[in-house]
């Protein structure tokens, strides 16, 4: 069928975004028995692939880039998708029904935007050879590869993503200089008091972490960079420089199309955007979460983006979803430890079990007297009791209890 | 001749991830996005015990017969 015309008797799904969101909706949606179109939509020319490993085994040489596929091709096929790699979502026509993109557009009768994030980059390094970002597979080997002869690698940024790329060099043998702006790693995620047993573990593992310090001047050399002005007056001469400061979310190609955008694509409590027939999820979808009183989030998390495309996909199926209420489940691998977050982090916080900087180690956030995050290393059950005591918004007694079930 | 090593996963852990199953796809099959143990033979100890540190809940443990 022609991509402007569409059937009366059934309906096609467009979504915009091919990772791991927009993967879990088609395989949602098959598995709950939805035999229409579905149309899915990705901009790099490769199948759907897992981030999370690209910034630890991927890195470390111990996995193939093949083996980070969703699903191997075979099995992707059964799912009778209509797949469209290789093409960019370029606007939106609401009105008309169309996703626009650089290979022409595309009639939906239901859209779900799943586009995801990109990574944040600083002009500073625009155009240098050897300074990079790492978000996207073909970066991931690229880093790898670079990583083989580099002696010193800085890397910008000591949230996750830079302390697992700090990880992986360290366990490489390289040296790496870690700059973080803020005076303790993690210090938005976590909190400054949890952040500071971080800063220990970077040390302790041999990186020469900065913090309060940024990269004031970049002094080049032809088209490398290479000797960096730190903002505190010192100077390093890195191989390599990766720039870790977070990501952006790809709503660029949405701008003057109409729908509301703001930190993302603007949705209810059930993911629904402005535009009739359309949703968002992952990492581009701003949304206000029932879990935390409605309070409105975005979520960078591999398993908010599985579980708001299970959400749409049940939602398009005609179940009565209700809104979504995400726990913003995250985990991290640096220096052989396990770190899991859940929740959101407030200002009250405290150990729950074993002390800041040894593992294992769990901590719990507090608002109005309910447990509202939790952070552990090194110690997944007391995670999962943890997230479930969130989940039921238990009060810090009830929560307490739980634990010694 | 074998490993002779269990898996075991604890499905209340599990988020879904099919990290076990991409790295060991005899080993470990998601059901419903649960996974669930199939052959362990079906990879080397390496390969099962990087499943098991890869797992993002630590739902998975590698444990002699």
């Amino acid at each position: 069928m022609p991509d402007n015309v569409r059937s009366v008797s059934s309906r096609r799904v467009v979504v915009a975004g091919a990772g791991l969101a927009g993967l879990r909706v088609a395989e949602t949606l098959r598995r709950l028995g939805w035999e229409d179109e579905i149309v899915l939509v990705g901009e790099e020319d490769v199948p759907p692939y897992d981030r999370p490993p690209l910034s630890k085994d991927v890195l470390l040489g111990l996995r193939d880039p093949e083996s980070v596929a969703l699903r191997p091709r075979e099995r992707l096929g059964e799912l009778d998708l209509d797949l469209r790699l290789g093409v960019r979502a370029t606007g939106l026509d609401s009105a008309r029904r169309e996703l626009a993109t650089d290979a022409g557009p595309v009639g939906y009768d239901e859209l779900v935007i799943a586009t995801g994030s990109v990574a944040r980059s600083l002009p500073l390094f625009d155009g240098l050879e050897n300074a990079m970002t790492l978000r996207t597979l073909d970066e991931a080997i690229r880093l790898r590869d670079d990583l083989v002869h580099a002696g010193h690698v800085v890397v910008v940024g000591a949230g996750f993503i830079g302390s697992e790329i700090a990880s992986a060099a360290r366990e490489r043998g390289i040296d790496v200089t870690v700059l973080e702006l803020d005076p303790v790693p993690l210090q938005r995620v976590l909190g400054a008091e949890l952040g500071n047993g971080f800063a220990a573990l970077h040390r302790e593992n041999g990186t020469d972490l900065r913090l309060g310090v940024t990269v004031e001047r970049v002094e080049r050399d032809g088209a490398r960079a290479g000797r960096l002005h730190l903002t505190d007056g010192t100077a390093i001469e890195p191989d390599l420089v990766v720039v870790g400061v977070g990501a952006v979310p790809a709503t660029a190609w949405l701008e003057g199309s109409g729908l509301e955008l703001g930190n993302g694509v603007v949705c209810d409590d059930r993911l629904r955007a402005s535009a009739p027939g359309v949703s968002a999820i992952g990492d581009v979808c701003s949304w206000p979460n029932a879990l935390f009183g409605g309070r409105r989030m975005r979520v960078e998390h591999w398993t908010n983006a599985s579980e708001q495309a299970g959400h749409v996909a049940r939602g398009l199926i005609g179940e009565d979803t209700g809104p979504f209420r995400g726990s913003n489940f995250v985990w991290s691998d640096q220096y052989g430890v396990r770190i899991q977050f859940v929740g959101v982090a407030s200002p009250d916080v405290a150990a729950v079990d074993g002390t800041i900087g040894s593992a294992p180690f769990l901590a719990w956030y507090r608002e109005d007297g309910r447990v509202v995050g939790a952070l552990a290393v090194d110690a997944p059950k007391l995670l999962l009791r943890s997230r479930k005591a969130i989940e039921a918004g238990a009060t810090w007694e009830d929560a307490l209890a739980s634990l010694q079930d | 001749m074998g490993h002779g090593l269990r898996i075991e996963v604890d499905a209340e852990l599990c988020i879904g991830s099919g990290d076990c199953e991409r790295l060991a796809p005899g080993a470990f099959e998601l059901v419903d996005d649960v996974a669930v143990v199939r052959d362990p033979e079906a990879a080397d100890e390496e390969t099962l015990r990087r499943a098991e540190r890869s797992c993002p809940t630590g739902a998975i443990r590698v444990l002699d017969a």
